[in-house]
């Protein structure tokens, strides 16, 4: 087995790995809640800007 | 009976007798009603009618006085934030007006749930007539009903999205040759990206509407900054950019004949929302002075409607003046919002953990 191959299956071992699948799906989660709820990019906050206003512990202006 | 003791009972029966003799001497004090009740706010809304009136040790109203409201909102809580923090622990509200009946009222937004405190001054117009005093009163407003089911919708999302990733990490995991990870896995993590991509793909299109409609419901209602007739000259002269966050000082000039009304009001232009209203008569000509918080980032109008006095002979048409007010608006702090982030994402995290223990548990005890 050459040196590359054996890096790549360590590599898909790491990333495949449970703490790292949990880690991945933890982060697109709060990605997603960043950008509906807290993002202040001007066309997602108008957007979303009553649903932000309506929804507890969502700080908006 | 000893005669120490008669003496005792008979000093005790004096100091009862001087007690209940001696009226309770009531302090003036600020009567307070809102419209609606305070249990029935429900912040961000619609305006509050707030009826202030100053009585005498004699429960009656106290009569040409001079009365100054400041109305602070509820103090800072970045650990639970409201939905305007830059507004929280901020002055809201600063009013000055001489009151002949001992009766001020007006209407305004309470824009978050907290404790606000409202602070009345009350002096007399003649220094004899009574001692000046003032109270502080508390406003109770509750959190809007709307963001409890929200948050619970939310939490649930996040609650069953979290065990069912855990429960499928949970599983075991059997690798088919030529492929990477299981099956369920690859599944779940499609549709992790499906998900992002739809929530992307549906604030981005909202986000392109919505300026559309907003260019198209862009109005343009000019109303002049000065007027006058023979009479009376009213103008405008306050500030026309105001921040969230920080009183904007709103000032009313007015010349000529005083018998007049004054009805001042401030509208948010965005939802056309009255966030606050009052109506005075200016004692002498002059300036009417008020400071005021625009808490809603975005353009606010002022208006001033100008009409004769109910109890005077004074007759002209009703004219009104009015400025527009830019507001701008101050996104909320990192940390605050940072806060707002991780207490969600905990939800997450813990179903996460909840369903992949529990279906690892559950795999083993088969197992076993």
């Amino acid at each position: 087995m050459t040196t590359q191959s054996l890096i790549w299956q360590r590599t898909q071992r790491v990333v495949f790995s449970v703490p790292v699948q949990a880690s991945l799906l933890v982060s697109l989660c709060a990605l997603i809640l960043w950008t509906l709820y807290f993002s202040t990019y001007p066309p997602v906050h108008n957007t979303l800007h009553e649903t932000r206003h309506q929804t507890l512990g969502v700080a908006c202006h | 009976m000893k005669p120490f003791i008669r003496l005792a009972i008979a000093l005790a029966a004096i100091a009862a007798c001087l007690t209940l003799a001696t009226p309770v001497r009531a302090q003036p004090s600020i009567q307070l009603q809102t419209f609606p009740p305070l249990s029935q706010v429900v912040p961000n809304t619609e305006p509050v009618r707030i009826d202030l009136t100053a009585v005498g040790a004699n429960q009656q109203p106290l009569t040409n006085a001079q009365m100054v409201v400041t109305l602070m909102t509820p103090p800072k809580t970045p650990f639970w934030s409201s939905d305007f923090p830059i507004v929280e622990g901020t002055t809201l509200l600063e009013l000055a007006d001489v009151v002949t009946d001992g009766q001020l009222a007006f209407q305004t937004f309470l824009p978050i749930r907290g404790s606000y405190s409202l602070r009345v001054e009350v002096a007399p117009l003649q220094a004899e007539d009574f001692k000046p005093f003032e109270q502080i009163l508390t406003l109770q407003v509750p959190e809007n009903p709307i963001k409890y089911r929200n948050a619970a919708i939310l939490m649930g999302i996040l609650l069953l999205a979290g065990f069912g990733c855990g429960w499928i990490l949970g599983a075991q995991q059997v690798v088919h040759p030529g492929e990477v990870t299981s099956r369920p896995v690859q599944t779940m993590l499609s549709v992790a990206i499906i998900i992002a991509i739809a929530v992307l793909l549906v604030v981005n299109i909202s986000a392109e509407i919505t300026e559309v409609h907003q260019v198209k419901g862009h109005s343009n209602t000019l109303t002049a900054i000065a007027q006058q007739n023979a009479e009376v000259q009213v103008e405008m002269l306050g500030e026309t950019a105001a921040v969230v966050g920080r009183p904007s000082t709103q000032r009313v000039h007015v010349k000529g004949n005083s018998n007049i009304t004054l009805k001042i009001s401030a509208v948010g232009l965005e939802h056309n929302q009255p966030i606050f209203a009052y109506e005075t008569a200016p004692k002498t000509a002059g300036e009417f002075t008020w400071k005021q918080q625009f808490f809603d980032g975005g353009p606010h109008r002022v208006t001033v409607d100008v009409a004769p006095a109910r109890d005077t002979s004074l007759r002209f048409e009703p004219f009104s003046v009015g400025q527009e007010i830019h507001v701008e608006g101050i996104s909320p702090p990192l940390l605050v919002r940072l806060i707002g982030l991780v207490y969600y994402t905990s939800l997450f995290v813990a179903a996460l953990a909840a369903g992949y223990f529990i279906h690892r548990r559950n795999r083993l005890l088969v197992r076993c």
